[in-house]
């Protein structure tokens, strides 16, 4: 198996952990985690990936960033919004690229991928967004239960359990590997900065109203204008989060304009569809990217 | 040898049909087309019915699919029973889709084919699932493609199609038709309306139109039949009988088959059989693979390698 290199590269002056291999035709593919501290107890980092960046690197290049704030990346010293993960993930692809990339964002790693489309369109071959409650409307949804009574502190190996466990259709892909990724993540200096910063109700009430202002942002410029990007939404069929019905309504917004734009479903899946249904995640994944490929050849 | 060899000047058709073949199925004359070598094999069963005398589907309908994917794989289209350029049934009791199934079963059978990737559109996509409950070891993977036919819920096939401003068996028929069921007009393209109207005027076509319509077997026959048929195939999926990995794939725009009958059909398969995924396909209606042919070939190619024998 290809094993991803680590090192650091220069991104709107924050020092970034990224995490590369693989070669082959194509653009290169980049990995954006979800998982920001203070919004969800599970501890974010490209570690949450598991299997997936190995596997793809047998026949791509990928890369695996570290967001603003999370794993190895420190959040910077001004407010942490998702306009700044933003411009930072941009920054980033522009660092380690050598040209338009194929971007996978996961959860709150989606909103912010659809934050750099509409922003830097010249970057990005495609878009996907995976599993991401962030991204997704909301449509005055019921109140969701899943982290009720989440046990503190939440940087435990145990903690971080509970916290996947919640989220999952099935327990068995949280393995050892994931949980000392979890654990170090919980501990890394980024994380627990941000947290500090959280603790202040301004800052997380920044952090929350980006979210907001993001998402809107997204449905009015996919109402107004083709979304600039070909874009696939991957939604789990089990995910806690996010409804079906609303990833399918995320569809419905980029699809009005945007022509490639595809829905995929996976099958007894929770939060983390590449985790539990590896096998499935990466036929959509890499078939919407082979058809692109296939259309501009 | 390339076509640009052989028409100096014209372009390359980029997707060449292979030619007709036949076999004796059963005492039907049955149409086929092949091309590609492989362990793995595929099989596209189209939609319609026989007796339809405004429009007329035929192996052509999956051109678009056959010369990119026989690079890799094995590719079988054959024409239905009373389509295309197949024989109609020998008896009136067989204007039946448990016929349509009987036939295609014989013919992977008589065709020696190892387990297939069968992908259904339609009315071929209840056929196709059918198939896969009836003889699974005749089936390794089944993809549906838009199917009102095999989806619970409301199909709007009739609503949307509901008799045609033109007279049957005219290429203006067939054009509207195709056009109500296609997200893009230009898709329906003069090549495929060759294609039909050679088909409306096979006699051996006109003899199903004949029973179906003049004689009145699909009011007296082949509907109630379906639905009674649909209605045990649908059990079948809920009893867990569907046993092979499934993808079904949907055009959001395909006012005769929503999205959210995919949907259903989905969660119906999906409770049973885990290698189950629901994919839709933005700016297409009924016919998917031929209004996103080269994403429509990518992501049927990837399921393919995902089930492949070991």
């Amino acid at each position: 198996m290809t094993v991803l290199t680590p090192r650091t590269v220069q991104a709107n002056d924050l020092v970034t952990q990224i995490f590369e291999g693989g070669a082959g035709n194509g653009p290169a593919v980049v990995l954006l985690h979800g998982g920001t501290p203070g919004l969800v107890p599970y501890a974010g980092g490209s570690h949450l990936w598991g299997a997936l960046p190995e596997t793809l690197a047998r026949t791509r290049r990928v890369i695996a960033i570290d967001a603003a704030g999370s794993g190895g990346t420190p959040a910077g010293d001004g407010p942490l919004t998702v306009e700044v993960m933003a411009r930072h993930a941009a920054a980033a692809v522009a660092a380690v690229a050598d040209g338009p990339v194929h971007l996978v964002g996961h959860d709150l790693g989606g909103l912010v991928g659809a934050l750099v489309a509409l922003d830097q369109p010249g970057l990005l071959a495609s878009l996907a967004i995976v599993a991401s409650a962030a991204a997704a409307p909301s449509g005055d949804g019921v109140d969701n239960l899943t982290f009720l009574g989440a046990p503190e502190p939440a940087s435990t190996r145990q903690a971080q359990f509970w916290a996947f466990d919640r989220m999952s259709y099935a327990h068995h892909h949280i393995d050892s590997t994931l949980l000392d990724g979890s654990v170090a993540a919980a501990e890394s200096e980024a994380h627990r900065a941000v947290l500090r910063r959280m603790a202040n109700p301004a800052a997380a009430a920044a952090l929350t109203g980006s979210v907001l202002r993001a998402k809107f942002g997204l449905f009015r410029a996919a109402r107004e204008a083709a979304f600039p990007v070909p874009t696939q939404i991957i939604a789990a069929a089990e995910d806690p989060l996010v409804s079906r019905d609303h990833m399918l309504w995320l569809f419905r917004i980029i699809a009005q304009h945007q022509s490639a734009t595809q829905f995929h479903l996976i099958n007894r899946s929770g939060s983390f569809p590449f985790r539990e249904q590896p096998e499935a995640f990466l036929h959509v994944l890499t078939a919407f990217q082979d058809g692109l490929l296939a259309m501009a050849a | 040898m390339d076509s640009m060899t052989l028409d100096a000047g014209k372009p390359a058709d980029p997707y060449p049909f292979p030619p007709r073949q036949f076999i004796d199925i059963g005492g039907l004359r049955t149409a086929y087309h092949v091309e590609g070598e492989g362990p793995e094999a595929l099989v596209f069963i189209y939609g319609g019915n026989f007796g339809g005398a405004d429009s007329a589907s035929s192996a052509y309908a999956w051109n678009m699919q056959v010369a990119p994917l026989a690079k890799r794989f094995r590719v079988v289209v054959p024409d239905k029973i009373g389509q295309g350029f197949t024989d109609p049934p020998l008896r009136d009791e067989d204007y039946t889709m448990g016929a349509v199934v009987a036939h295609i079963r014989d013919f992977l059978v008589a065709m020696k084919l190892p387990p297939v990737h069968i992908v259904g559109h339609s009315r071929g996509g209840f056929a196709s699932a059918r198939l896969a409950m009836e003889r699974p070891d005749l089936v390794r993977s089944l993809t549906i493609v838009t199917s009102g036919t095999l989806s619970p819920g409301v199909g709007t096939n009739e609503v949307v199609l509901a008799r045609p401003p033109h007279p049957p068996f005219t290429r203006e028929s067939a054009r509207w038709v195709y056009e109500n069921y296609c997200f893009r007009k230009e898709v329906v393209t003069e090549a495929w309306m060759d294609v039909v109207m050679e088909t409306l005027a096979n006699p051996d076509y006109r003899r199903g139109v004949d029973k179906i319509v003049g004689e009145g077997l699909g009011a007296d026959l082949f509907l109630p039949d379906l639905a009674r048929y649909k209605r045990e195939t649908l059990t079948w999926i809920d009893e867990g009988r569907l046993q092979r990995p499934t993808q079904v794939i949907w055009g959001f725009n395909d006012r005769t088959a929503l999205v959210e009958r995919g949907m259903e059909l989905f969660e119906r398969i999906a409770r049973h059989e885990r290698r189950t995924t629901f994919n839709v396909f933005n700016e297409a209606g009924h016919f998917v693979y031929r209004e996103h042919p080269e994403r429509f070939n990518a992501l049927l190619a990837g399921f393919v390698d995902l089930h492949s024998a070991w």
